[in-house]
């Protein structure tokens, strides 16, 4: 990972003392460029006599006084590195900035802005013990806006592609163009998140020449509502600034009674050919009724289909480990229960650099015809690779007739996920969703992916979001969840989910404070009416999830570095209420989910996942309605 | 406080200085408490023996700890063992500009064979050498985290090399310009406040920056020598410049050499942490330097933009 250090320069005085300490770093991961913006004789002097180095590592540019918005662009546009690091001409870089910075970048892949401490020298370059007239803190907002725009400061990296997503830099050219990093970090955080490095990397030079000298209190005031007032603009956030310094308050605006016209819908759809056989024991049940095996090479688990499964072409094993997994998943099947010998044996690779949490491994069947028109005994084995010692645990229900394995089948079945996307589609038009609000997004990349190419391509104030293998149960489905939303003032709703019997698929979203995990709630049980409550919830699965665009505006939109599908919805509703927004579960409304079960990757984004929020156990908890926030801030 | 021997040794290990020096030595020791005794590794086996010989017996005098300086480039697995072989306390390796990647090898060849070893070994990147400083001090870091104690040289070792250099040249006898020897590089106050430093002509070289006239090396006998070290702070530690310097954290001894009792250390956090760690080749602004000097300055900083910016 290389860092571009980029230097707008107009003083010459501190210039030498400033790309000293690029020099100085502990990594040769940097490449400096350099922009002579009309400075002094001394400056361009320096930079002269750099350029003459012919250097690849330093690049020196001239241009006549572009503004430090224009400037850091053109340095911006033409460097390579994957962190952009902006330097002021006056201030110097502690020794490990570079490093630090890589280090953090790798470990917060999250984060489009890392940002880290400073401290204070002064024109000689002597410590100046101060505190920070800044905040260095997680910054807040209220429904997508920003309450803190003051809440940044030197220095910080940009990764590039967050950069270039967020259109880099802008400043006020009635204030020298300044305004730039502030208005840079709203932009940023519109397409990624600011992560902090608790560490001091920068050396802030206090002296009277100081460009920041030239801009009063007031001035700073102004520049600060202005890009307070654009990022409402750009998010459609639905508040008004009502306060005129920051920290800024804001007051929610009305918003329209939303109808069933105002919802684009997004469905990622996959096309597997593939159908699944009914087996007793395919979903998960009560978390009582649940067991787990181990699978060693010398410890199979044997199962006796009753009765016996048609023929298959995968086989979906629920599967756990305690520690990184590499091995062979053996499936020897069985025409008859008491063979000694099977039909087919099929051996499956699975690998895992991270424990492995109720994964549905899927094990493809490819040569299916050589084994027997239908399964009565499977005989499931793990075999770890060679010097591996690790086994792992499958998953089981209990019930009167024994003990279980928690398998699913599926059967060849050309264009069957067509069937299941017309069934959604109808049930769309039964609730009076228009055809041409309907984006289909038809392509082989993860659900995180797929929905923001959805994203894109709707404008309506409402997205609804729905797995092609969902559907709405009635139409009155929508306008419940609506009713919901207006009553609890919230901006995000999902319903509850059923499965293709009739049990819970999803009720009320549930969360580990300690863990910091979420899951879903009720999982198996019989519907009885224990899940129809509306109230604010902690997160929202993404099967069916009715977001105001506002929210999207403001997140970025669902992150694309989780692979397959899962916990992208929990990350995405979690990122949503960071960004000052809602969620509410309307149990009233029902929606029913036959979970095709394609491209789950259960256990590394759920790894990912709770490295990106190990620091929010805020919000792990159950949240409080906005009046109970204001009666709690209020005593 | 330690006692400071720099250059190859070989004017302690005349048999004409010898003696002195070991008077000189055992007076300072036990009349100021010092810390112990650092000095430099012969190239000779047998001026080796003697040092070791030498060193130990300080030991058994109660002379507290035994430090041989290793330059970076001298660094090898064989010169290590025969430090633990002759039952040395500590060796510093002295990290100037050069790749520290052969002296992290030999180290880590070293510690193959010796997994437990009775060595303590310190890294001192130089001070006087910013530019390269964080890096040499990353690569150590890197290669044994707080397995080696990495920290910043309590002198400028540039001055080694140049006391080397003229050591190695100037054969036999020597003239009284090399007896005074080179002046170390520029170098803050806080000097004589921990550390003595007995340059290899064998005089006592006080704080070079701010007492350069005011205390000229002195020649006499060990008695006096002690005597008069006891004046050196008192004046310098006057100077208002020098009470003040930023940089006089720079000159206070690593812990592990304050006590006199205490065991051979090899690892535990770097001390360069705590420490003010970037050195300003330009103090203060540039454009209000004078211009013959500011020409010097900005020539000097391009040289070092060209070592990093072409470096392969």
């Amino acid at each position: 990972m290389i860092v571009s250090i980029e230097i707008p320069v107009i003083r010459g005085g501190w210039l030498v003392q400033c790309i000293d300490s690029v020099l100085a770093q502990t990594s040769l991961n940097w490449t400096l460029s350099l922009l002579w913006d009309g400075g002094d004789a001394l400056s361009r002097e320096l930079l002269d006599r750099l350029a003459a180095l012919d250097s690849r590592k330093i690049s020196v540019h001239a241009g006549e006084r572009l503004g430090i918005a224009r400037a850091r662009q053109f340095l911006s546009e033409r460097s390579r590195g994957d962190l952009i690091l902006p330097l002021d001409d006056d201030d110097v870089l502690e020794p490990d900035a570079v490093e630090q910075f890589v280090v953090a970048a790798t470990m917060m892949p999250w984060a489009g802005v890392l940002r880290a401490r400073r401290s204070f020298i002064d024109d000689a370059g002597a410590p100046v013990v101060m505190s920070d007239w800044f905040p260095f803190e997680r910054r807040h907002y209220y429904r997508g806006a920003t309450i803190d725009v003051a809440n940044h400061a030197h220095p910080y990296a940009i990764r590039r592609e967050a950069f270039l997503a967020a259109g880099g830099w802008t400043g006020f050219e009635d204030f020298l163009g300044m305004g730039e990093d502030c208005g840079c970090f709203t932009t940023m955080e519109e397409v990624s998140d600011i992560g902090l490095v608790d560490a001091v990397l920068y050396r802030y030079r206090l002296h009277g020449s100081r460009t920041s000298h030239r801009v009063t209190n007031a001035n700073a005031d102004e520049m600060w509502r202005r890009i307070a007032d654009q990022a409402i603009a750009r998010r459609n956030a639905p508040v008004s600034r009502t306060t005129q310094r920051p920290p800024f308050t804001y007051a929610a605006t009305p918003r329209p009674v939303p109808s069933i016209d105002d919802i684009a819908v997004v469905i990622p759809f996959w096309e597997t050919d593939q159908r699944e056989v009914p087996y007793q024991h395919s979903r998960p049940g009560p978390a009582a009724d649940s067991g787990i095996v181990t699978l060693r090479p010398e410890a199979q688990y044997v199962q006796v289909c009753e009765p016996p499964v048609p023929r298959f072409s995968r086989l979906s094993a629920a599967v756990s480990s305690t520690g990184p997994v590499d091995g062979e998943l053996v499936l020897a099947l069985f025409g008859a229960a008491g063979a000694f010998s099977p039909d087919l044996v099929v051996r499956h690779r699975v690998t895992s650099s991270v424990p492995l949490q109720f994964e549905f491994v899927n094990v493809p069947v490819v040569n299916a015809g050589d084994g027997p028109a239908r399964v009565a005994r499977i005989e499931l084995a793990f075999e770890p690779a060679l010097g591996r010692s690790a086994h792992v645990l499958v998953h089981t229900i209990r019930s009167h007739h024994g003990e279980t394995a928690l398998l699913r089948f599926f059967e060849d079945a050309p264009g069957h996920c067509h069937r299941g996307l017309h069934r959604c589609l109808a049930s769309l038009a039964a609730a009076g969703i228009r055809r041409d609000a309907i984006h289909v997004i038809e392509q082989r990349a993860s659900s995180a992916a797929n929905r923001n190419t959805g994203i894109r391509a709707c404008t309506a104030p409402w997205v609804l979001f729905m797995d092609d293998d969902a559907e709405l149960s009635d139409a009155s489905t929508l306008p419940t969840m609506f009713d919901a939303m207006v009553r609890l003032d919230a901006d995000l709703a999902g319903p509850k989910l059923l499965n293709g019997t009739g049990r819970i698929y999803s009720g009320i979203p549930e969360v580990d404070p300690l863990l910091q995990e979420t899951r879903v709630g009720g999982m198996g049980e019989e519907d009885i009416g224990q899940h129809d409550a509306e109230q604010l919830a902690p997160w929202l699965p993404s099967t069916v999830l009715l977001v105001h665009r506002s929210v999207l505006l403001a997140t970025g939109g669902f992150d694309e570095r989780f692979e397959g599908s899962q916990h992208e919805d929990a990350d995405f509703t979690l990122r949503a209420r960071d960004r000052g927004f809602d969620c509410c579960y309307v149990g009233s409304a029902t929606g029913i989910h036959h979970n095709e079960l394609r491209n789950s990757q259960f256990s590394r984004n759920s790894v990912y996942l709770a490295e990106r929020w190990k620091d929010r156990p805020d919000l792990f908890a159950y949240p409080l309605t906005r009046a109970e926030r204001g009666l709690r801030k209020h005593s | 406080m330690l006692i400071l021997t720099l250059g190859e040794g070989d004017f302690w290990a005349t048999p004409s200085n010898a003696g002195p020096l070991a008077s000189f030595c055992a007076d300072l020791l036990r009349s100021r408490s010092l810390a112990g005794c650092l000095a430099s590794l012969p190239e000779e086996p047998a001026a080796r023996r003697r040092l070791f010989t030498f060193l130990r017996s300080l030991q058994r005098a109660g002379g507290g700890q035994t430090v041989i300086a290793l330059p970076g480039d001298r660094v090898t697995p064989d010169s290590l063992r025969a430090c633990e072989v002759g039952q040395v306390d500590h060796v510093v390796i002295l990290q100037g500009t050069d790749d520290p990647a052969d002296a992290i090898a030999s180290v880590l060849r070293f510690r193959d064979t010796h997994p437990v070893p009775q060595l303590g070994i310190h890294v001192w990147v130089d001070a006087g050498l910013p530019g390269s400083i964080h890096r040499t001090a990353a690569a150590w870091t890197r290669a044994f985290g707080a397995g080696i104690a990495v920290e910043l040289a309590p002198a400028v070792l540039a001055s080694i090399a140049d006391a080397r250099t003229t050591a190695t040249s100037s054969g036999g006898d020597r003239t009284t310009r090399e007896l005074a020897g080179p002046a170390p590089a520029s170098v803050a106050c806080e000097w004589l406040r921990s550390t003595v430093t007995i340059h290899p002509s064998g005089t006592v070289v006080p704080c070079p920056h701010h007492a350069p006239n005011g205390h000229p090396p002195i020649t006499s006998a060990p008695a006096t020598l002690v005597a008069a070290v006891a004046t050196f702070p008192q004046t310098l530690a006057s100077d208002a410049t020098c009470r003040g310097c930023a940089r006089r954290m720079r000159f206070t001894i690593p812990d592990w050499m304050k006590s006199r009792h205490v065991a051979p250390r090899t690892g535990g956090a770097s001390p360069l942490a705590a420490e003010e760690r970037f050195v300003d080749h330009v103090e203060g602004r540039l454009d209000d330097v004078e211009l013959a000097m500011r020409a010097t300055l900005i020539e000097a900083f391009i040289e070092r933009a060209r070592s990093v910016a072409t470096a392969p």
